[in-house]
C-alpha cells in the first residue's frame, strides 16, 4: 500500500508515552552511536553528530520532557529537520524507539484538552488514538525552539 | 529589470567608484592631466551609456560635466576645491539617479550651475545638449555595425578580436556577441569561427573609416549602418527601437531594417534566428588594453559556499582514503591516490580562492570618508593606503568593514589635532592617517596608524576608576589602561561629536573581529599617535591545527596560535600554590583542560604543556598528550552553541568522528582577566 506522505507520522517512544512526528520533518532515523561530547554545555545535549558532513546536536528528549531515561539499550537518533527563524536546522533526538509509520488523517487530530496533559500545551499540536493508544503529535519546531534550547544548554557557563 | 539596465547599473557604479579615487588624488595633484583627462573620458563614456538606457538625467549632468572638464584640459579653468568639491556632488547625483533616488531640482540646480558658473559661451553648446541628437550632442555618430566573419577566418591568419578591440579604441562601444553553441574561445582553439557580432559604436569617425577598420574582410561579412543621421527627431523613435532591440532577443537585423532605410537583408537571418546564448559586453573604457579579455562575473556568495562544502567534504573523503590505502598498501591503488590527493589540494585552494577579494575594494571607499570627515573637523589629513592588493576572505572584509570605519574616525575625531595645534606641538601641518595591509604568516594585518594625540590614557584611568572598573591605589600598565578601553561600554567621552561617540566603542570592534576569527592589538604613545592592528586570518573555513586529547576528548588547537610544547609532571605544574608556569624566564598563567572540561584532575603523569600566544600575551594549556598535526576543515557549531565559550567550531575527522576546535581568544581573555 502505497503511503500518502501528507498524513504520515513517525511514531516514537520515549518511556511509556507515545509521539508522533511528521515524516516532513524527519531526514533519517539512525543506530545510536556514540557521540562526540561538547564540554562545558548541559548534558541535555547529549553531543554532537556527523551527519552527511554536518555537525547536528543530538538533543535528550527525555530530559526535554523532563522523564526519566531508560536504560541505553536500543536507542534510536531521528534526524529532524527543523525551522529556525526561517532558517533550516538539523537536530538529533534520542528516543527510546521508533515503532513504526503511522498514518492518518490531519482531521483526526483532537485537540489538547487544557487540563490534564502534563506537557507545555504549545510543545503538542493534539493527539490521535491508534490500536487503543494515544499519541500525542509534537509540534518539533516548538520543541526544539533554538532559543529556548541554547539557554538551557548553555545554563553552565 | 532589463538585463542591459542592469548591465549599465553595474557599469556605472564601478566607474563611479573609480571616479571618485580618481577625482580625490586629483585634489592632490591638481596639475596631473592624465587624470582630467581620463574623468573627461569617464563622462564621455558615461553619457554615450546613458543615453543608449534611455537615462535622459545622466545624460545631461554628464555632458554639462564633461563640457566643464573639456574647458580644465583646455586650461581654461583650474582645477581647484570648488571643481572636485562639485564633481564629487555630481557624482553622487548619478548614483541617486541609478535608482531614481534623486531629487530632480538638486539635479537641475547643479546642472545650471555648472553651466553658468563654467561656460562662456552658454547657449551654444548646452541648446544642442537639450534638443540632443542621439548620443551625445553634434559630434558623436551611432553606428550599428553587423559582423559575421567567415567561417575559416582564422585560416586566412585573421583574428576577429583584433578588430573588436579596434572599434574599442575608437568611442564607446556596446558589444553583443552570438557565439552559438561553441564558446568563443572554443571556437579559437577549433580555428572555427562561428560567431557574429552586433556591435553599437558611438564615435567621431566617419562611416568610411569606421569601414576602413575593417581593411582584412571582405564586404560580405560586415555591414555598417548609420542609425543617427542628423536627424533629431527620429531619435526618440530610435531610442525606443534600439531599447527594445535589446530587451527582445528577436531577429534584430529585422529591427534595424525598420530603423535604417535602405537596409539590405541579412543573409544569415535564419542562423542567427537559432537560440543563442546573449551576452552583453560591455566595454565603456576606450582605453582598455587591447585583448584584455580577464572579465569578471558575480556569482552569489550562497553558490561559493556550496561549494566550499563540497571540497570540504572531498578533503575529509581524500583523506581517509590515504588511510585506508596505508591499510592496503596496494602500490597502484598508493599512486593513484597521491594522484587525488594532490588534485584535491589544488581544487581546495582553488576554490578557497575564489572567495578572496583585495582589501583595496574596502579600502578605497574610505579615501573619500577620510576627505569628507577631515574637512568637516577641519583638519588636514593625509591619507595613505598600502597593499591594497592583499587579499582575504569575502566574509572577513565585510565583517571588517564597520570595525574599520570605527577606528577611522576615531583617528580622525580624537586623534589628529588641528593644523594649529599641531604646529604648536612641533609637528608637521598635516597630519598622517596610514591604512596598511600586509600578510603576516597565514594571517592579514590590518594597521591603522595616526600621528596624532595617542590615547589619553591618564583620562582612561579617570574613567576606569570613577566606573569601578579598577580601585584608585591600584597599580595599571599602560597595556592593562589600553584594553579597558575595549571593555563593553567603556568610554572617556566627554560629549558625543556628530562624528565618533554614539556609544559604539572600541568593544565592539573587537566582537566584531572576534568573531570572524580575528583579534585586535593597540599601541598608543602621547603625542606621537595611536597604531591599531586588525589580526585576521585570511580564510574561515581551512586552518591548520595541533591535535591533543583531553580526557576523553578530542581536541584541535590553531597552530598559529601555539608557540611551543614541552612534556612535564602533572605534579609540576599543578601542586603548587600558584597557577603559573615558567617560559623563557616569565611566568605565565596555566590553564588545565581537564579542569575546565569537568574530567576528573590529573594524577600523577606525564602531560603536555601548550604555550598559546595570542598578540604577543601567552598563556599555557595542559593536554594529556598530543597527537599530531591536523588541517581541518570547519564546520559550524550551529546556533546551539553559540553561547558555549571553549570551541570555535567543529572538524569531521577521517573516520567520520568529530572533534572540537578551541577557541584559544575566550581562554586568553579568561587567562588574562582573572590571572585563572
Amino acid at each position: 500500500m502505497e503511503v500518502d506522505k501528507k498524513n504520515s507520522f513517525i511514531n516514537i517512544t520515549l518511556g511509556t508515552e507515545h509521539f508522533a512526528i511528521s515524516v516532513y520533518k524527519v531526514l533519517e532515523i539512525i543506530q545510536y552511536e556514540e557521540l562526540t561530547i561538547v564540554p562545558g554545555v548541559s548534558d541535555f545535549v547529549l553531543g554532537i553528530l556527523n551527519f552527511r558532513g554536518s555537525i547536528v546536536p543530538v538533543i535528550n528528549m527525555h530530559q526535554r520532557f523532563n522523564m526519566k531515561a531508560k536504560n541505553n539499550t536500543g536507542k534510536m537518533i531521528v534526524v529532524v529537520d527543523i525551522i529556525n527563524k526561517d532558517k533550516h536546522v538539523l537536530m538529533g533526538l534520542l528516543v527510546d524507539e521508533v515503532t513504526d509509520v503511522v498514518e492518518f488523517d490531519y482531521k483526526s487530530i483532537k485537540s489538547v484538552p487544557d487540563l490534564g496533559v502534563k506537557y507545555n500545551p504549545e510543545y503538542i499540536d493534539g493527539f490521535i488514538e491508534n490500536n487503543n493508544k494515544f499519541i500525542m503529535v509534537l509540534n518539533i519546531d516548538r520543541v526544539l525552539n533554538v532559543k529556548e534550547l541554547s539557554e538551557i544548554t548553555n545554563a553552565l557557563t | 529589470m532589463d538585463e542591459m539596465i542592469k548591465d549599465f547599473v553595474t557599469e556605472v557604479t564601478d566607474l563611479l567608484h573609480e571616479m571618485e579615487n580618481d577625482l580625490i588624488l586629483l585634489e592632490k595633484d591638481p596639475g596631473n592631466t592624465d587624470i582630467v583627462n581620463k574623468i573627461f573620458r569617464m563622462m564621455h563614456t558615461l553619457k554615450g551609456s546613458a543615453a543608449m538606457c534611455g537615462f535622459r538625467n545622466i545624460q545631461d549632468i554628464t555632458h554639462a560635466f564633461e563640457d566643464v572638464y573639456e574647458k580644465i584640459r583646455e586650461g581654461v579653468i583650474p582645477v581647484d576645491t570648488t571643481i572636485i568639491d562639485i564633481t564629487l556632488k555630481g557624482k553622487d547625483q548619478i548614483a541617486l539617479m541609478l535608482d531614481n533616488r534623486n531629487d530632480e531640482n538638486e539635479t537641475n540646480r547643479l546642472i545650471n550651475y555648472l553651466r553658468s558658473e563654467f561656460s562662456n559661451d552658454i547657449g551654444h553648446q548646452f541648446h544642442n545638449a537639450n534638443t540632443d541628437s542621439y548620443f551625445t550632442g553634434t559630434d558623436d555618430h551611432l553606428y550599428c555595425i553587423l559582423f559575421t566573419p567567415d567561417k575559416e577566418i582564422f585560416e586566412r591568419g585573421i583574428d576577429p578580436d583584433k578588430v573588436i578591440n579596434e572599434l574599442k579604441n575608437t568611442g564607446s562601444v556596446r558589444i553583443v556577441p552570438h557565439e552559438g553553441k561553441k564558446s568563443w574561445n572554443r571556437q579559437k582553439a577549433d580555428k572555427v569561427c562561428l560567431s557574429k557580432w552586433e556591435i553599437y559604436l558611438s564615435t567621431l569617425l566617419s562611416k568610411e573609416e569606421v569601414e576602413s577598420i575593417f581593411l582584412f574582410y571582405d564586404e560580405s561579412e560586415f555591414t555598417v549602418y548609420s542609425i543617427s543621421n542628423g536627424n533629431p527627431g527620429d531619435n526618440e523613435q530610435l531610442h525606443g527601437s534600439l531599447h527594445k532591440l535589446y530587451k527582445s532577443n528577436k531577429d534584430w537585423s529585422d529591427h534595424i531594417g525598420k530603423m535604417t532605410t535602405g537596409l539590405s537583408s541579412n543573409e544569415n537571418e535564419d542562423t542567427l534566428k537559432k537560440e543563442v546564448d546573449r551576452k552583453l559586453l560591455i566595454d565603456t573604457n576606450p582605453e582598455s588594453s587591447a585583448g584584455d579579455n580577464d572579465s569578471t562575473i558575480n556569482v552569489s556568495s550562497r553558490k561559493l559556499d556550496e561549494l566550499m562544502n563540497l571540497v570540504s567534504e572531498l578533503v575529509t573523503l581524500t583523506a581517509s582514503l590515504e588511510v585506508f590505502s596505508s591499510e592496503i598498501r596496494h602500490p597502484r591503488l598508493q599512486n593513484t591516490i597521491e594522484s587525488v590527493e594532490k588534485l584535491t589540494k589544488r581544487f581546495r585552494n582553488n576554490a578557497l580562492d575564489l572567495r578572496l577579494v583585495p582589501v583595496g575594494t574596502l579600502l578605497s571607499r574610505f579615501k573619500r570618508q577620510v576627505r569628507d570627515l577631515s574637512k568637516e573637523l577641519d583638519k588636514n589629513v593625509n591619507l595613505i593606503v598600502e597593499g591594497q592588493d592583499i587579499e582575504i576572505d569575502k566574509t572577513i572584509l565585510k565583517a571588517i568593514e564597520n570595525p574599520l570605519q570605527h577606528i577611522i574616525r576615531n583617528s580622525l575625531d580624537h586623534g589628529i589635532e588641528k593644523e594649529t595645534e599641531r604646529v604648536a606641538k612641533g609637528k608637521t601641518p598635516a597630519g598622517l592617517l596610514k591604512i596598511a595591509a600586509f600578510y603576516s604568516g597565514a594571517n592579514v594585518l590590518l594597521q591603522v596608524q595616526d600621528d596624532g594625540n595617542g590615547i589619553n590614557l591618564e583620562r582612561v584611568k579617570e574613567c576606569a576608576i570613577e566606573k569601578g572598573y579598577i580601585t584608585p591605589d591600584q597599580t595599571v600598565t599602560e597595556q592593562e589602561l589600553i584594553n579597558l578601553t575595549m571593555e563593553p561600554g567603556f568610554t572617556t567621552a566627554l560629549n558625543t561629536t556628530i562624528v565618533s561617540g554614539r556609544g559604539v566603542g572600541m568593544d565592539v570592534v573587537k566582537k566584531e573581529l572576534n568573531r570572524v576569527g580575528g583579534s585586535l592589538e593597540i599601541f598608543t604613545e602621547k603625542n606621537l599617535g595611536t597604531s591599531i592592528t586588525m589580526k585576521l586570518p585570511t580564510t574561515l573555513t581551512i586552518i591548520d591545527t595541533l591535535m591533543v586529547d583531553v580526557g576523553s576528548t578530542r581536541i584541535l588547537i590553531p597552530l598559529l596560535d601555539i608557540e611551543y610544547c614541552y612534556q612535564d609532571k602533572s605534579s609540576a605544574i599543578f601542586n603548587k600554590d600558584n597557577r603559573y608556569v615558567q617560559y623563557k624566564n616569565y611566568p605565565i598563567p596555566v590553564v588545565s583542560l581537564r579542569q575546565k572540561f569537568r574530567y576528573k584532575d590529573y594524577e600523577n603523569q606525564e602531560v603536555m604543556v601548550i604555550i598559546i600566544n595570542k598578540f604577543e600575551n601567552r598563556y599555557a594549556v595542559v593536554a594529556d598528550h598530543i597527537i599530531g598535526e591536523y588541517q581541518a576543515v570547519i564546520k559550524p557549531l550551529g546556533e546551539l552553541f553559540i553561547n558555549q565559550p571553549y570551541f570555535s567550531g567543529g572538524s569531521i575527522m577521517v573516520d567520520g568522528k568529530l572533534s572540537l576546535i578551541l577557541d584559544t581568544n575566550f581562554l586568553f581573555n579568561q587567562a588574562i582577566r582573572n590571572k585563572i
